[in-house]
């Protein structure tokens, strides 16, 4: 193996999980998400020549798949939004499906509400640890503005938060009938 | 600075305190602790931080994913038209004409060859480096090896027959028998058939009524149409169950 091909493993052993995650934290889709992931490494294959800095490769990672998510999104056509009705991946041992938790099917609902401008900084916020420079530099945006799209997708975030733990008297008092079938047999 | 200011420049401080450092956080750091209400601010900040990345923190990729993109990427890396598409663009047409016929003829994938008693299915399976044809549609490749006259049988088993294909390629024994390799993308992992003849099914010393495991394959053979098929994945086997009932 030379250099060129043990970067590339390298690169895939060490990002393709946090690239994945961004990828469907973006779009909301398992199938879009492989897709995107496997694009953003294909691309490094074919330009890792040209990566003149070898440890800016993470950054770069995320920058591609960022770039090639909104290019979908703005066309509208590769990644529609979907509904909240997200499917989680299998996991890696024993080929065991796993569920994600009440909590982190809310958080990942939730997310997928949020304006995309708003819910690719958080995602490298949270899933990578991204600096606010990091992040800048993934996104193309200004550093300030980085930060007050941070404030705004937590707040939005808490606020949905709120809205969905706080009962509602309403309903929790409400009847609600079987169907018809169900009580007729 | 005031706690609006604070609060946004907050935001993006990490709760794994990596930017502690970092003197653009110092003045806000420095009002949380002398301001009450700020710090009841921070302290909630970070209890949601914290639940977010739990939360996310659940997603788990695919299995094969990694597989996939290392497989799928080193074919990428070996097209030999795609590595010159820039020196060629650079040349006057007529030197890429030539060029181009070059190529074609010396840098086209030759076919996997290997030598009598050497046969081994979960090696051969882990050193696949290289597919001849790729495409989604089972009828192109199908198509493909046929063309070149490699086994393929006239019908595949209805489960193979609607999957989603993702490559083919063609290996030779060393005494010019031929072996087709066609590769699948089934729930989210990759299964390889290699289709077998009268003349080369002695290679195979697999059982038809259970998976053998070999090398971190998954492994079992199929007669079908007066084939013999191989079945290898890494992932998985339980969806491939109907294959195997009559």
């Amino acid at each position: 193996m030379n250099a060129t091909q043990q970067h590339l493993h390298q690169a895939v052993h060490e990002w393709y999980d946090p690239l994945y995650r961004f990828a469907i934290s973006l779009c909301q889709n398992v199938d879009h998400a492989q897709d995107l992931t496997q694009n953003a490494f294909h691309k490094l294959a074919r330009k890792q020549a040209t990566l003149r800095d070898v440890s800016k490769t993470k950054s770069w990672l995320f920058s591609v798949l960022y770039r090639e998510f909104v290019d979908g999104y703005r066309r509208n056509v590769r990644y529609p939004s979907t509904s909240l009705d997200f499917v989680p991946e299998p996991s890696g041992e024993g080929g065991q499906e796993v569920q994600l938790s009440y909590d982190a099917k809310v958080m990942m609902r939730m997310l997928g509400e949020l304006d995309e401008i708003f819910r690719a900084p958080l995602t490298l916020f949270y899933i990578e640890q991204l600096s606010y420079k990091e992040i800048a530099e993934v996104l193309n945006i200004p550093i300030g503005t980085v930060m007050s799209r941070l404030r705004r997708a937590k707040d939005r975030l808490r606020e949905r938060m709120e809205e969905l733990e706080t009962p509602n008297p309403q309903s929790s008092h409400q009847t609600i009938p079987f169907p018809r079938e169900a009580r007729h047999g | 600075m005031d706690n609006p200011t604070a609060q946004n420049i907050l935001s993006a401080y990490r709760p794994n305190g990596a930017d502690s450092t970092d003197p653009v956080f110092k003045p806000a750091l420095d009002q949380c602790a002398n301001d009450p209400d700020l710090r009841d601010w921070l302290d909630g900040e970070r209890a949601f931080d914290q639940r977010m990345i739990r939360s996310l923190a659940e997603i788990r990729p695919p299995a094969n994913g990694k597989e996939e993109v290392l497989s799928t990427v080193s074919l990428n890396m070996r097209k030999p038209l795609h590595m010159f598409r820039w020196g060629l663009w650079a040349l006057p047409l007529a030197a890429m004409l030539v060029i181009g016929l070059f190529l074609f003829s010396a840098l086209r994938p030759a076919p996997v060859v290997w030598e009598p008693g050497e046969f081994n299915l979960a090696s051969l399976v882990s050193g696949l480096q290289h597919l001849d044809f790729q495409s989604g549609s089972v009828v192109e490749l199908k198509q493909f090896l046929e063309d070149r006259g490699a086994p393929t049988p006239d019908s595949l088993p209805e489960l193979l027959a609607t999957a989603l294909g993702h490559g083919c390629t063609i290996l030779e024994d060393g005494k010019g028998n031929q072996i087709s390799l066609m590769c699948f993308k089934m729930e989210n992992q990759f299964v390889h058939v290699y289709v077998f003849t009268e003349e080369t099914r002695h290679y195979l010393d697999l059982p038809e009524d259970k998976w053998h495991k070999e090398k971190g394959w998954n492994l079992r053979r199929l007669e079908q149409g007066g084939y013999t098929l191989a079945i290898a994945t890494s992932g998985r086997t339980s969806f491939l169950d109907p294959l195997f009932r009559s």
